[in-house]
């Protein structure tokens, strides 16, 4: 739906004409009647002239901006430009008799830019429904003209034929996507989430395309009888090699709603993953509303870990809130899709509580590993870090832990605390005795306890998260379980960031 | 914009085409002008072919009326498109120039 355009131009006659013709194509589009494009048209093209003719300093190129706006019951035009301050003591007179006086043949002949432009503005007073001049000192001068459309509300006329169409659309199918759905998928989330969609890669119909053919990305969608894109989930591999899925990229289109597209395709997608080499699913679920949560919970997810500050503020739904005030934090769910009923795990003892409530709603009974089981220290430290832009956060996982872990830990913290990373996720072997010994030291630097993360990166994962000097304010989590809300309290109390609430 | 004149039952048709704008207003003023020294009894202006009329363009149609006034000669216009009309009308000149749809209503 068109809502605002600018153009420049140069302050040169043969500039008008284009510009009028773009005018009278957006008026058109808007639903404008052809008589009320004519009055616009009139009065952008009666004011531009006039300007161009005796505002500018002769041999100086300037630029004049047109901004076209849909109002809701018209059209709204803002001309710009740095011309002349108009004569403040030539005031345009409420009727024609006063100006009327002055106009001979010899006036004409003058060609007085003041006296034309009264009459001009006299004119178009006349024939639009709002005429104002502005004067804005060092920023040069504006001119608003309206004509309000005689109509019922264009927007009204233009939403209506619009929702009438979507209408007659019904959802018919759901299948593996075709190289043909593709660009539809890029769309619908285009309409739901403008530019700020986590996840880029649905801005590029090629990539999803690269990404379904080499099967990191399982995806469903939704189809109308128009073979339309109206609804698409995925399961999206978070790494190579990794032993479980994400589901997400779920997206249904807004006028469809209620007919059961998302529950249809939740149900394939899982089907899909059960069927898979995976050894589980999770979700990211925001936390700025409990509808994901609600959605997981549906579904057999279980809470194991919230991630203080994942997403960045303007990264949300176009719909519900453009801009949220502090960084969006998201709670991981996971469903197990191999069974495992019982391990035997290294568990930092502060933590050892936590832990076991977050596997056993996984359905995992988790046991502490005693220090005569505990495995060789690695001769090296292996760790691998990486830095989420989109996000500004890190992830770091400690692959192996040596004597020089720590020191390498801290100075990995330290690098990405300078560059102003606003989070880091460290990731902890829970099997690996040497890895969880070095928790009181991490705590100790500011790392503080996020949950745990089935097969993300090891088997059994430890997430630590470290807040590069932000205050979170938790009360604007919503945490939608039982656990979720015990996780939340939790981290809450650990984090040593925190606003006093 | 172009301006061209014959006569037609003892009135001198004025054929005025193009637009009537800013720039060329005064083109048109010198034209007018001098056709109205000529010593007729009735001018016609024809508008049909005008496709913009600026506030300029009106001054150049109000000073002619009011030359024409003081001659005590006849000064009409008519042939206005839809767009044309509406300029002339709602700004008020019809209350100075008197105006026709047609050139026999005009002449008539």
């Amino acid at each position: 739906m068109y809502k605002t355009s600018k153009v420049i131009i140069k302050n040169n006659l043969d500039s008008i004409e284009p510009v009028i013709e773009y005018l009278k194509a957006i008026s058109t589009l808007v639903g404008l009647s052809e008589k009320e494009i004519q009055k616009i048209c009139y009065g952008l093209e009666e004011s531009l002239q006039n300007s161009i003719l005796f505002d500018f300093e002769e041999e100086n190129v300037e630029d004049i901006e047109i901004e076209i706006i849909r109002i809701a019951s018209g059209m709204k035009l803002i001309i710009s430009d740095n011309g002349i301050p108009k004569n403040p003591f030539k005031k345009v007179p409420k009727t024609l008799d006063t100006l009327v006086d002055a106009i001979s043949f010899e006036s004409i002949a003058k060609h007085d830019g003041d006296d034309i432009t009264v009459l001009s503005e006299f004119v178009i007073h006349k024939l639009l429904d709002h005429y104002k001049y502005i004067n804005k000192g060092k920023d040069g001068r504006s001119v608003e003209m309206i004509i309000y459309s005689s109509q019922k509300r264009i927007s009204e006329d233009f939403l209506e034929s619009k929702s009438s169409d979507k209408e007659k659309e019904e959802f018919k199918l759901i299948r593996t996507p075709l190289a043909s759905d593709v660009t539809g998928i890029s769309r619908l989330f285009y309409k739901s989430y403008a530019y700020s969609y986590v996840n880029d890669i649905v801005y590029y119909p090629d990539r999803l395309k690269t990404a379904l053919d080499s099967g990191s990305l399982i995806s469903k969608v939704a189809l109308s009888q128009h073979e339309r894109v109206i609804g698409h989930i995925a399961l999206m591999q978070p790494f190579e090699d990794a032993k479980i899925t994400e589901w997400g990229m779920a997206i249904s289109d807004t006028a469809m709603r209620g007919q059961g597209i998302m529950s249809q395709l939740i149900s394939e997608i899982m089907s899909d993953a059960k069927s898979s080499l995976y050894h589980g699913v999770f979700s990211h679920s925001v936390t700025n509303h409990e509808f994901t949560q609600k959605i997981c919970t549906k579904y057999g997810f279980s809470d194991v870990a919230l991630l203080v500050g994942y997403a960045g503020a303007e990264l949300s739904f176009r719909n519900i809130t453009d801009r949220l005030s502090q960084r969006e934090s998201t709670i991981i769910s996971y469903i197990p899709l191999k069974s495992a009923s019982k391990v035997a795990l290294f568990m930092p003892q502060q933590h050892q509580e936590m832990i076991t409530k977050l596997y056993k709603g996984i359905g995992i009974d988790v046991m502490q590993k005693t220090l005569e089981q505990k495995e060789k220290t690695a001769h090296s430290t292996y760790i691998s870090d990486t830095i989420i832009p989109a996000l500004n956060i890190a992830e770091v996982i400690l692959h192996t832990a040596a004597d020089d872990s720590f020191e390498t830990l801290q100075y990995i913290t330290k690098k990405f605390s300078i560059a102003k990373i606003d989070i880091i996720y460290l990731y902890l072997n829970l099997e690996d005795f040497a890895s969880i010994n070095l928790i009181d030291k991490l705590e100790s630097i500011g790392y503080f306890f996020g949950g745990i993360f089935p097969h993300y990166h090891h088997e059994h994962t430890l997430i630590l998260q470290y807040i590069n000097n932000i205050k979170f304010d938790y009360t604007l989590i919503q945490s939608y379980t039982p656990l979720a809300k015990e996780l939340k309290e939790y981290i809450h109390s650990l984090d040593n960031n925190q606003i006093e609430t | 914009m172009e301006v061209k004149s014959y006569e037609e039952n003892e009135t001198l048709i004025i054929e005025v085409s193009g637009k009537l704008d800013t720039l060329n207003a005064p083109q048109f003023g010198v034209a007018l002008e001098a056709l109205l020294k000529q010593e007729k009894t009735s001018y016609l202006l024809d508008l049909s072919k005008v496709t913009f009329l600026s506030s300029s363009g009106l001054q150049v149609l109000l000073a002619g009326a009011k030359t024409a006034l003081k001659k005590s000669v006849s000064y009409k216009v008519f042939g206005m498109s839809e767009m044309v009309h509406d300029v002339f009308f709602l700004s008020g000149f019809n209350h100075f120039i008197d105006s026709f749809e047609t050139k026999e209503e005009a002449l008539a």
